[in-house]
């Protein structure tokens, strides 16, 4: 493994790799009328800030990557709130989601806070 | 009666916040600070989650102004977010408290309210020769703050409840008028 990784892969990938093995599974679920919009809206939205994520950890200015995965991160948010206001989901399921959401983008505020994202 | 105790887990469960949101902006959605509370709602909720749970939450500056209708009346507006605390408490504690109540109280409860007291008195006027009038002037203003918290903790066991009550109670400001006596205009 690339040892640029391996000494710091920073936790916001970490948390974003685990929040889509946690979510995809559940698209899955979603209803055909939701799974192929709203539910592919949040598939290709979280790999979105997947790849933002590992591309900022991989260049040597982070700013720009970290701050496309933060936008798409508020986008992601509102949909899995849409999620539940179409009954896709229950309120203990959006909970959870919305704690992963809130956690990885504490981790990803703290990644361009921190001097490895530094212009 | 016993004492009310283990509230606080329903207090701050994140169902419960969710559901405070909801009421708080019960009529309110399009007024500014909600639609900025809630672009970021999730991570807002969370936050007020975490600042109870620590006891890092402060109260915010209550907004005050006087509206007109009627008699001049003093409104104290608590910011978004605190209106949801209000709501996540009450949520909880309302309706045990209010059992507690006597059923001729009609004010701020649910049900309640002046047409259902004017009922009740006609009724009541019908059956007695004599009604006394009494109006107790500000009364919720004039409420005293130390006997109103002795009162909360002989129905409320729960300490870290009654911590967010009394920060809510000492945070209030005062929204007595003070009417001009005639032999001054």
């Amino acid at each position: 493994m690339d040892e640029k990784l391996d000494q710091g892969t920073p936790r916001a990938v970490q948390a974003c790799h685990e929040l889509l093995a946690w979510l995809i599974p559940l698209l899955d679920q979603f209803p055909r009328s939701r799974r192929f919009t709203l539910g592919e809206r949040l598939e290709t939205g979280w790999l979105a800030v997947l790849e933002a994520l590992v591309e900022a950890a991989y260049s040597r200015d982070k700013r720009a990557a970290l701050t496309r995965a933060n936008l798409r991160l508020a986008v992601n948010r509102h949909l899995w709130r849409l999620a539940l206001e179409l009954k896709v989901i229950n309120l203990k399921r959006y909970e959870h989601g919305a704690k992963l959401i809130d956690d990885l983008g504490r981790q990803i505020g703290g990644w361009l806070r921190s001097r490895d994202a530094a212009p | 009666m016993k004492r009310l105790d283990d509230l606080w887990p329903q207090v701050v469960a994140f169902e419960n916040l969710w559901l405070a949101w909801r009421k708080a902006r019960r009529g309110k959605s399009r007024a500014a600070s909600v639609v900025a509370f809630e672009l970021d709602l999730e991570a807002n909720l969370l936050a007020l989650r975490r600042e109870l749970e620590t006891g890092d939450y402060q109260p915010g500056v209550y907004r005050l102004f006087t509206i007109y209708e009627r008699k001049p009346r003093r409104i104290a507006a608590a910011p978004f977010r605190d209106r949801v605390v209000h709501h996540a408490v009450m949520n909880v504690i309302e309706p045990p408290l209010d059992r507690r109540f006597i059923h001729d109280s009609y004010a701020c409860r649910r049900g309640k309210g002046v047409h259902a007291a004017v009922d009740r008195y006609q009724g009541w006027a019908r059956r007695y020769r004599y009604a006394l009038k009494l109006d107790v002037q500000q009364y919720f203003p004039s409420i005293d703050h130390t006997i109103l918290k002795t009162t909360l903790r002989r129905y409320l066991r729960d300490e870290r409840v009654l911590a967010l009550l009394e920060q809510i109670i000492d945070g209030t400001p005062d929204v007595s008028v003070h009417l001009p006596p005639l032999n001054d205009l």
